[in-house]
Parts: C-alpha cells; sequence; structure tokens
C-alpha cells in the first residue's frame, strides 16, 4: 500500500514539468499567499531562492525517488541482508544500515548526473524566474543568434558535466570501500547514465 | 535523464508471472504486457489515459467547440461559460479548443520522434552490437561522445544553430538522443547473440541482415516497448518545455507548453490559463510513465518482489 502510493507519487513529480510547478507555486506562494517574492534574484537574498530551487528538485527528486525504491529492492534480496536479520538486527538496522548503504551507488551516479545538468540546463527556470544565468543567457544568445555565445556555453556545460561526473566517481570510494581507486577502472558507472 | 536499467534481453519463462503463462512455454511480449495490464492498475489506468490523448488528438477537428486560432478580443479572459466550456485566453480564443490543438500538435510531433528516435537507435545499436569490429567501436566511441555533454544543453544548441522552429527541434532531440538507445539495444543484442538459436540460424546459411531482423530484433522487444512507451513521455517534455521557452512550436498554433508561457503575464487574473494546459502536460506524460513503469517491473525479474 505505502508502496504503490510512493510509487504513483515519485513518478507524478517525475512527470511535472519544471515551469508548471514553478507557475504554480508562484501562484499558490507568492501571488496567493504572498509568503515569498514572485521573481529576480534579489542580490542572492535566500528568499528569492525558494521558488526556484523547489520547482527545479521536484523532477529529481521524483527520478531519485524511483531509482532509490528499486536498488533498495534488489538489495534486500541479498544473502547479506537474510544474515543481518539472522542476527536479530532490527528491520530499521537492516534497512538503513545494511540496505540503503549497498543500494546508495546508482543513487549517486544519477544524482551526480542531475547536478550536471541541472548547472547547465536550468535555462527554462532561470527565465521564469528572470535570474541571470548561464541557461537564460544561451536561450537569449539562440534568439539572438550569437554562435560564440552558445559554443561557449557548450564548451563550458561540457566541462562542468565531466568534472561533476568525476567528483561522482571518485564519491563511489567514500561510499563503497570495496571500490578502489587506482585499482583497474570499474566501467565508470554508466549502467545508468 | 536517468535511463531506465532495462533487462539485458528478455530471459525465457522467467518474465511472466502466472502459472497459466508457464505452461503455454511460449514467449510472448504481447502476451507479457497483457499479464501486467491485468495485474497493475496503475499501468492499465496509464494506458486508457494514453489511448485518451491520443484519441482526442485524431479527433481534434470533430470535438473542438471553437476555431482554437480565432481571435475574439471582447471575450478575452473570460471563466468558463456555456459558449467557452472552459473559459478564453488573452486573446479571447477558446481555451478547450486550443488544449485539444495542443494535444494534436504534441503527440502529432512526440508519436514520430519516438518512432525516429527508436528506428535509428535499433538500427545503430543491433549493428554494433551484432557485428562487432570496427563497426562497434565507431558507434561505442560517439555514444560516449553525446552521452558527456548534457542533453537539454546540446538540444538548445543545436536548436540555436539550425534556427527555433518545431522542426530543428525534433531534428535536436533525435540528434542527441539516438545515442542512449543505441547504447541499450546494442547491449541486449550481446545478450541475444549469444543465444543457440542465433548460432543455428547462421549454420543454416542465413545472412547478417536476416539474422539481426529475423532473430535478435524479436528477442529484444520487450526492452523496446518499455523504453517506446517511457521515452514518449520524455519527449512531451522536451516538446513543451522547449516551445515553452519559445524555440519549438510558434504562435499562434497552440501547444501546452508554448501555452503555459502565453498564459504566466496573466496569472493572477486567470490563473486557469496556466493551471489547464499543465495539467494536460502532467496527465499525459504520467500516462506515458506509469505504462512504461509497469511494463519495466513486469520485464525486469530483479525488480519485482511483490
Amino acid at each position: 500500500m505505502v508502496d504503490e502510493a510512493g510509487r504513483v507519487l515519485a513518478l507524478l513529480c517525475a512527470s511535472l514539468p519544471s515551469f508548471a510547478v514553478a507557475l504554480i507555486l508562484i501562484y499558490a506562494l507568492a501571488v496567493a499567499l504572498r509568503l515569498v517574492p514572485v521573481a529576480g534574484y534579489g542580490d542572492g537574498h535566500l528568499r528569492y531562492l525558494i521558488l526556484p530551487a523547489m520547482s527545479l528538485s521536484v523532477f529529481t527528486m521524483g527520478t531519485l525517488v524511483r531509482l532509490t525504491h528499486a536498488s533498495v529492492l534488489e538489495v534486500l534480496g541479498q544473502d547479506y541482508i537474510r544474515t543481518a536479520y539472522a542476527k536479530g538486527l532490527s528491520k530499521s538496522a537492516v534497512v538503513l544500515k545494511h540496505a540503503l548503504r549497498n543500494a546508495l551507488l546508482p543513487v549517486v551516479t544519477v544524482a551526480g548526473t542531475q547536478f550536471g545538468q541541472l548547472l547547465g540546463g536550468a535555462a527554462i527556470v532561470e527565465t521564469i524566474f528572470a535570474w541571470p544565468g548561464v541557461g537564460k543567457l544561451v536561450v537569449d544568445s539562440i534568439y539572438a543568434r550569437d554562435y560564440p555565445i552558445i559554443q561557449g556555453f557548450v564548451l563550458l556545460a561540457g566541462l562542468t558535466f565531466v568534472l561533476v561526473n568525476l567528483a561522482t566517481d571518485l564519491l563511489y570510494a567514500v561510499i563503497d570501500p570495496r571500490i578502489r581507486l587506482g585499482a583497474r577502472a570499474r566501467g565508470g558507472g554508466d549502467d545508468h547514465g | 535523464m536517468a535511463s531506465p536499467t532495462l533487462p539485458a534481453a528478455p530471459a525465457p519463462t522467467e518474465t511472466l508471472h502466472d502459472e497459466e503463462v508457464y505452461a503455454v512455454g511460449e514467449h510472448s511480449p504481447w502476451r507479457a504486457a497483457r499479464e501486467v495490464l491485468r495485474a497493475d492498475r496503475a499501468a492499465l489506468g496509464g494506458l486508457i489515459l494514453l489511448g485518451l490523448f491520443v484519441a482526442i488528438a485524431a479527433a481534434a477537428p470533430l470535438i473542438a467547440p471553437h476555431d482554437p486560432l480565432a481571435i475574439n478580443l471582447s471575450d478575452k479572459l473570460q471563466g468558463p461559460t456555456a459558449q467557452y466550456p472552459l473559459g478564453t485566453d488573452q486573446l479571447g480564443r477558446d481555451l478547450a479548443s486550443r488544449l485539444i490543438y495542443g494535444a494534436r500538435a504534441t503527440l502529432g510531433s512526440a508519436i514520430p520522434t519516438t518512432i525516429g528516435l527508436l528506428l535509428i537507435g535499433l538500427a545503430v545499436g543491433i549493428s554494433a552490437g551484432f557485428l562487432g569490429g570496427w563497426v562497434d567501436r565507431v558507434v561505442v566511441g560517439s555514444v560516449d561522445v553525446l552521452l558527456a555533454l548534457p542533453r537539454l544543453v546540446l538540444s538548445l544548441a543545436l536548436v540555436g544553430f539550425l534556427g527555433p522552429s518545431l522542426q530543428s527541434l525534433l531534428i535536436a532531440i533525435i540528434a542527441v538522443g539516438w545515442a542512449d538507445h543505441a547504447r541499450i539495444f546494442r547491449a541486449a543484442t550481446l545478450a541475444a547473440r549469444e543465444w543457440e538459436f542465433v548460432l543455428a540460424a547462421r549454420a543454416l546459411g542465413a545472412s547478417n541482415l536476416r539474422i539481426m531482423a529475423r532473430h535478435i530484433l524479436p528477442n529484444i522487444i520487450g526492452p523496446i516497448v518499455v523504453l517506446a512507451t517511457l521515452d514518449l513521455g520524455h519527449i512531451i517534455l522536451t516538446i513543451s518545455s522547449l516551445s515553452f521557452l519559445g524555440l519549438g512550436i510558434q504562435p499562434p498554433y497552440p501547444e501546452w507548453g508554448a501555452m503555459l508561457n502565453d498564459a504566466r503575464t496573466y496569472l493572477d487574473q486567470a490563473p486557469h490559463l496556466v493551471l489547464l494546459p499543465g495539467l494536460c502536460i502532467l496527465l499525459s506524460v504520467l500516462a506515458c510513465n506509469l505504462l512504461g513503469d509497469g511494463l519495466r517491473a513486469a520485464l525486469d525479474p530483479r525488480s519485482r518482489h511483490r
């Protein structure tokens, strides 16, 4: 029951376009309730960050929920989980310490990729909230047919993406001590990319 | 986007979950799909919803109450009335008709794009996986290069170079998206070609093309169907996102994303102009995701622990 509801909720989040979330949030929280500013960068003041951050996180959150779910299910079928139960550990200890930690690897991979995408591709949310970011810059450059800026943007985004992926790979070794950096390279963890 | 973890190829019989299917002994993806829909109400709901949207898109001229482009400034920004069942937009155009024609614009471009993407991914992926050698190395190399860049960035850049229009948007989606598919289908082919019937076909003297088309393709149909369904959702999302930015379907033609963009200026006066197109995008993408997720769960034995 919880599983089914969680699945539909996560799918719902992963089906919501960020711009629709942004507009609905603006209407509910900024226009109707007047809790936060409608748009603008506001010199980086934290209040101005709330709505853009929420709009961008919904999709990523839904994707990560689904992935964590699948990954934890897979780990729960392993022998060491049965061993942990046999030792007399409580369910929460087994799930949190044994299952979650081992299920984290694909989640970190995708979270890293999503982070890289967000760094380069928040064009839509930046446009809605009138943030002077690289995404808005590139959309404006497309209209203006300003090719050098588009080329520079692709270079910058590609570079950021590669660096984030590198950081993710390094993080593997922290999460899973079995992975030793410098030993034979694993497949780059690209089975989810 | 996170590409789905797919089973390399449908493993025989263990992908099906009812005893009666074991009894039949023959693996049929359509049969498996029917089983899924019977057991999984969410997936069935997705299929019905998707069918509904396709029907609306196909029958748009018959069911739309007004011309979606007809401007009537004296009726602008109205709420629901007898004449305009869902109200009107900032130029007095009928919202219901625009939503109906929007389904046509979005699905009418998303479905062919999905098919194009699958065909290219299949041709490249199966050839690379089956032929191996330099073909495989070239494909894997280009796929790795494409996957090293964020998708939206590449699509944006391509639309930028081709000039904003629906056509360049669809070209950009296919040019960026085929890599993911080629990789998945290549992996599926690598697994399928090790099976004995491929060897048997070769021993009988079948050509490479015949083996790929008649023996490999039917055996990786499971991942193909799952991917097509999930893809349709992603592509609907991409088309409406880029149309929202003004890079896709151009005004005055109705498209859900573009309608949202037009409506955001009138958010405080007419919130339904934002809510309804947003709801249409949400529901159509959700339908694809529900269906694809259910089919994947059924085809991937690892993810089934119900």
